[in-house]
């Protein structure tokens, strides 16, 4: 397992490195035009540029906000929809053919809708990462309420809890590991969510300067602005991972996308 | 009445399916009829069919549905060739799989559409580039499922295909490919639904035709019943494509259980 392991480090971290030296060589030998590419070097100082200007942490401040506000309403109301939807048959029904056709939605086709209806600001961004996140958190509480076992359902009915006291000492935690599993995947389209959100119309934010430095070709400030947001993502992500694991290493997950 | 329980459960959650969607139908038609909310805004069901007869009768549907149809063909397929051979390749040689993998784990977490200037530079506007963004979106997770499905096929069979005498191009052909196939059942099915993200994304974006440009189109018209024309249509496509998948990929699990 160790050599495994280090194996597999070693490799990695050896081909990063190549890629980064023919990347930075390029500059020199230009067989891509550099502006296009630009290269680790004039990234790094790019992004030390950005961060060093107080401009730059208005625009995080604004993405992070939007971020925050949608992912945090889409998880409280994907938790209790999901749970509804996955304690009561009739209502799970009721709204199955609409979920599943929003589920498999590119979010991205209601970007121009919610432009129209919570205009260009904030606010639609919020609603953007919501929708986006929502779904993810939803159908995955939905099926780990379903999945909680039956007997232990019966059992606590049958020592008397009312509906409350089984949703609360049942139910809830036996979907838990499911509902990190969505509140995980909800997190990583909310970062495509707001990024597009803001790349298609927005004032301020991460997205508007990656849109506003990609349509002046400033590739060094624009890949490491991409860098940047797929760090946020990685650190959500690897947090809700590890959560998962340590709530439950052997389950698998509903959809991954 | 025994009989009659069993066949109310069958059809109960079309029934109540049907019922659920009938049902934002009409709260949505009074919202916009009675003006709880603004019918410029919302439409109405009834506003959007009309606007998709029109839109259907003058071609302009069509022509749209066809392009996006085989923008998403063309970088379905070839995200599907390249991902599965990759796939094949990473899963197969370990020390490919230690090489490529950060690179995948790193394309996967960027934004991708915020290369869309590149891409224009690089494609053009238009078709290539929408084609070159579906493809982007979704070679990845097809790439990975497959690395993993040819991974995790048991050792038991290799080694006794291996005792037997076959070959390393036999045991891929007929142990690995073969155990791994649910898995890239798996991954095709998640790369259509990012495929189909990557080319509206693209199209929204770096082009001047397909769905995705007439939702963006539309909506910055304010017609917001083509709007929803061109949108339910897109759902509909994201819908058939991946129960189709979903279908195929539980067959071939209870046909792995068997």
């Amino acid at each position: 397992m160790y050599t495994s392991l280090s194996m597999r480090q070693r490799w990695g971290i050896g081909s990063f490195i190549v890629f980064l030296a023919l990347w930075e060589l390029n500059r020199h030998l230009a067989l891509i035009k550099p502006d296009l590419v630009s290269s680790p070097g004039r990234v790094i100082v790019a992004g030390w540029r950005l961060l060093t200007d107080g401009e730059f942490y208005s625009h995080l401040y604004v993405s992070m906000l939007e971020l925050f506000c949608g992912f945090f309403l889409a998880v409280v109301s994907g938790l209790i929809i999901g749970a509804l939807i996955g304690r009561y048959r009739i209502i799970g029904s009721l709204f199955d053919p609409l979920q599943m056709a929003l589920y498999s939605t590119p979010t991205v086709a209601l970007v121009p809708l919610f432009v129209l209806w919570f205009g260009v600001g904030v606010g639609s961004k919020v609603f953007i990462v919501f929708i986006a996140s929502f779904f993810p958190v939803l159908m995955n509480t939905a099926s780990g309420i379903r999945q909680v076992d039956p007997l232990l359902t019966r059992m606590s009915r049958s020592f008397g809890a009312t509906d409350w006291q089984m949703f609360q000492k049942v139910l809830l935690p036996g979907a838990l590991p499911a509902i990190i599993t969505g509140i995980r995947l909800g997190w990583g389209r909310g970062i495509i969510g707001f990024v597009i959100g803001e790349m298609y119309v927005s004032l301020k934010g991460l997205g508007y300067l990656i849109r506003t430095y990609g349509n002046a070709v400033q590739t060094d400030y624009l890949f490491f602005l991409v860098v940047f947001v797929a760090a946020i993502g990685l650190i959500g992500t690897n947090l809700f991972r590890r959560l998962e694991q340590t709530l439950s290493p052997w389950r698998e997950e509903e959809g991954t996308r | 009445m025994k009989t009659r329980a069993f066949w109310w459960r069958k059809i109960e959650p079309v029934v109540l399916g049907v019922a659920g969607l009938l049902l934002v139908a009409l709260l949505w038609q009074l919202a916009s009829s009675l003006r709880w909310l603004n019918p410029l805004l919302v439409s109405s069901p009834e506003q959007i069919f009309r606007a998709a007869a029109r839109l259907s009768a003058n071609g302009e549907l069509w022509g749209d549905l066809g392009i996006t149809v085989v923008e998403f063909a063309i970088s379905f397929f070839a995200a599907s060739f390249v991902g599965i051979l990759l796939g094949l390749i990473m899963g197969w040689y370990r020390r490919a799989e230690y090489t490529f993998e950060p690179f995948l784990w790193l394309l996967f977490s960027t934004p991708l559409i915020a290369f869309y200037p590149l891409l224009l530079v690089w494609f053009g506007f238009g078709f290539n580039t929408v084609v070159v963004m579906g493809f982007l979106f979704a070679f990845i997770p097809i790439t990975i499922n497959t690395m993993a499905g040819v991974k995790h096929s048991s050792p038991v069979l290799v080694r006794a295909a291996k005792s037997f005498g076959a070959n390393n191009r036999q045991i891929l052909m007929k142990v690995a490919l073969p155990s791994a196939l649910p898995m890239i059942v798996t991954g095709l099915r998640i790369g259509v639904e990012r495929a189909l993200i990557g080319v509206i994304v693209g199209e929204m974006f770096c082009s001047n035709s397909g769905l995705g440009f007439h939702i963006s189109y539309y909506g910055a018209r304010l017609e917001t019943a083509n709007l929803f024309v061109a949108l339910v249509i897109v759902i509909l496509l994201g819908l058939i494509l991946t129960q189709a998948f979903r279908i195929l990929e539980s067959r071939l699990m209870k046909w792995r259980q068997n």
